[in-house]
């Protein structure tokens, strides 16, 4: 088995919120995250508005620095690179961002928009054919070649998202981390997009990080889902597995509130119970322990780790062996 | 239940207040470049012309706008003090807005300590009043077109980079600057190519704007004395020198005066228009 293309070990990032007098609060965003993804696959995230989901991705893709820990890609510490080196390394991990209105410069063209990375990584010879790769590229995202003369405005939201698929595919990237990347599309313009992931996958073996707070999305193109609360990894394990038999209480609770045909609003006993924590909170204990219905003395003083539960997942719970369906 | 209206962008009761602004700007703006153009090559007289005969001829009598205490002709020295004020304004906003906006744009890039520094220090420059500065500046460099051309434009400075740094750290958290640092880019480069195009309209604005207070400020500079020195003439001057003339000859205060009146009043129109025109949502830094 090939090594895995991310390996990322305890990653730690810390936000401080200054106050006045110098007085300032820390907010942990991520907290010791370890986690590998495997070459080629379609790894998931889950997880609640501030989860540290969008912290992950960014880091990720170096597009901010941990507070601690590390991410080795491909079998190099990205963060320990002297800046030139890590420019030069970007071409292999790009990112898409969750709104198609706000990742576009609207001032550019879209040809120049999808050549730019080239125009940064690319020799001198072969920028000439820039403008040949980004007409390949827009076909290969399902756009028309003389898209590459329009400015984004006159595009729809399905279309400005295949546009910046195209800018992050165009440097031949090995990893795409695509952070919430159909969060703002329409169900049937979502569905487009997750099969151009998979496509792209199965074409160009371009390994895939897939944020999303929907349950359903995950579930339909991911391999592999790691579920975060709490800037935590709480459960990891193959995607359908992990939705249809949850072992960690969180997981139970993000699919029993997953609006569907199915599921009553408000009939969901876990959502009705729940109470506000303060957020990023360092206490020792489990950062989940406040709302879960199966938590013992010991999570309030110990936090449990992500360990494989005997049945190839890895699970971060003291009661794993008391979660039933 | 009504539906309230909303008024979008493209709405006639808004588009039409609007253009009316940017056309009255245009128009004012327009006539007074011409003006200070056509005194390049052709004035009813040479402004320097002294005919102590006809000294303080009214209006229509002596040439439309009449003659001064020297007889020298009103009109042709106010054609040419529009091309004085606008060409020291326009030299003065080109050197401070251009060193501003550079400072703006680095303060933004670099944020922390370096963003700080150079807002105090944009602080102290305001603190710092422009006519005795200048009075300053021109003891050491002299009276002359640079002294009020640097006097201005070290006070347009400040008021570019903070205009600047304010937008343009609008524009650093959006998600196409996040791409772009991905797609390997470096912060200088960034604030160019994509900073810059985005806060674009605001600068435009801002230009519009100051062009009208550095012709203000000229001709108070030339009032004082400051200003370019005799014989060109120029509007602050000639309204200095008509103070002794008011009972006899009140034109000779109300030609330049109104002169810079109407020039502040266009540019003025012309970047209250522009802003509306190019992006209505941002409010205007003065």
């Amino acid at each position: 088995m090939p090594p895995p293309l991310v390996e990322i070990a305890n990653l730690t990032r810390d936000f401080r919120n200054h106050r006045f007098f110098g007085i300032s609060q820390t907010t942990r965003a991520l907290d010791d995250v370890t986690l590998q993804i495997d070459q080629g696959s379609i790894f998931g995230i889950v997880g609640e508005s501030g989860s540290g989901k969008s912290t992950l991705a960014r880091l990720m893709v170096a597009l901010d620095r941990p507070t601690s820990g590390k991410v080795v890609f491909d079998g190099e510490d990205i963060f320990s690179l002297p800046a030139a080196a890590l420019r030069h390394h970007r071409r292999n991990f790009q990112m898409v961002f969750q709104d198609p209105f706000g990742s576009l410069d609207p001032r550019q063209k879209v040809g120049r928009i999808i050549g730019e990375p080239l125009h940064v990584f690319a020799s001198q010879s072969a920028r000439g054919r820039v403008s040949e790769r980004v007409a390949a590229m827009l076909e290969n995202v399902g756009l028309p070649a003389t898209a590459a003369d329009l400015y984004p405005h006159q595009f729809s939201g399905g279309q400005r998202q295949r546009i910046a698929m195209a800018r992050a595919l165009i440097t031949e990237p090995k990893l795409v981390v695509a952070d919430e990347p159909v969060s703002a599309l329409d169900l049937s313009v979502q569905a487009q997009i997750l099969n151009l992931v998979l496509d792209l996958r199965d074409t160009q073996g371009v390994t895939f990080v897939f944020i999303s707070h929907n349950l359903a999305v995950i579930d339909c193109i991911a391999d592999k889902v790691g579920v975060m609360h709490s800037g935590r990894l709480v459960e990891v394990g193959p995607a359908h597995e992990v939705f249809d038999q949850p072992r960690h209480p969180y997981t139970h609770e993000l699919r029993a509130s997953a609006l569907s045909l199915d599921n009553e609003i408000g009939a969901n006993p876990v959502a009705a119970r729940r109470r506000q924590t303060p957020l990023g909170k360092l206490t020792g204990g489990c950062a989940y322990y406040a709302q879960c219905p199966i938590a013992v003395a010991r999570c309030s003083v110990e936090r449990p780790q992500l360990r494989p539960d005997g049945t190839g997942r890895l699970v971060a719970c003291h009661q794993v062996a008391s979660v039933t369906e | 239940m009504s539906v309230r209206p909303t008024v979008l962008p493209g709405d006639k009761r808004t588009s039409v207040a609007r253009s009316s602004k940017l056309v009255a700007g245009l128009v004012i703006t327009g006539v007074l470049c011409a003006i200070a153009l056509v005194s390049l090559v052709w004035t009813p007289l040479p402004p320097t012309k002294i005919q102590i005969a006809y000294k303080l001829t009214a209006p229509l009598q002596q040439g439309l706008l009449g003659t001064d205490q020297l007889g020298r002709d009103v009109l042709s020295m106010v054609m040419v003090g529009a091309w004085n004020s606008l060409s020291t304004a326009v030299a003065a906003v080109a050197i401070g807005g251009s060193l501003g906006t550079v400072a703006g744009l680095f303060a933004a890039a670099a944020r922390g300590t370096p963003e700080a520094l150079a807002m105090r220090a944009c602080d102290i420059v305001f603190a710092l009043p422009p006519i005795l500065s200048a009075m300053m500046l021109g003891a050491f460099l002299g009276t002359g077109r640079w002294t009020a051309i640097i006097a201005i434009a070290v006070f347009m400075i400040p008021v570019f980079a903070r205009v600047v740094c304010g937008a343009a750290r609008q524009i650093w958290p959006r998600d196409y600057i996040q791409a772009a640092r991905g797609a390997g880019k470096g912060p200088m480069l960034i604030s160019i190519e994509h900073v810059l195009p985005n806060i674009s309209s605001q600068i435009i604005v801002q230009v519009t704007i100051q062009l009208g207070l550095a012709i203000l400020t000229e001709a108070s500079l030339s009032f004082l004395g400051l200003g370019m020195p005799p014989p060109s003439p120029t509007w602050g001057r000639m309204l200095a020198d008509s103070q002794t003339y008011l009972a006899q000859a009140p034109w000779l205060a109300v030609a330049p005066g109104l002169a810079i009146a109407l020039a502040v009043f266009g540019l003025n129109m012309l970047g209250d228009g522009l802003r509306d025109t190019l992006d209505p949502r941002t409010p205007l830094l003065r």
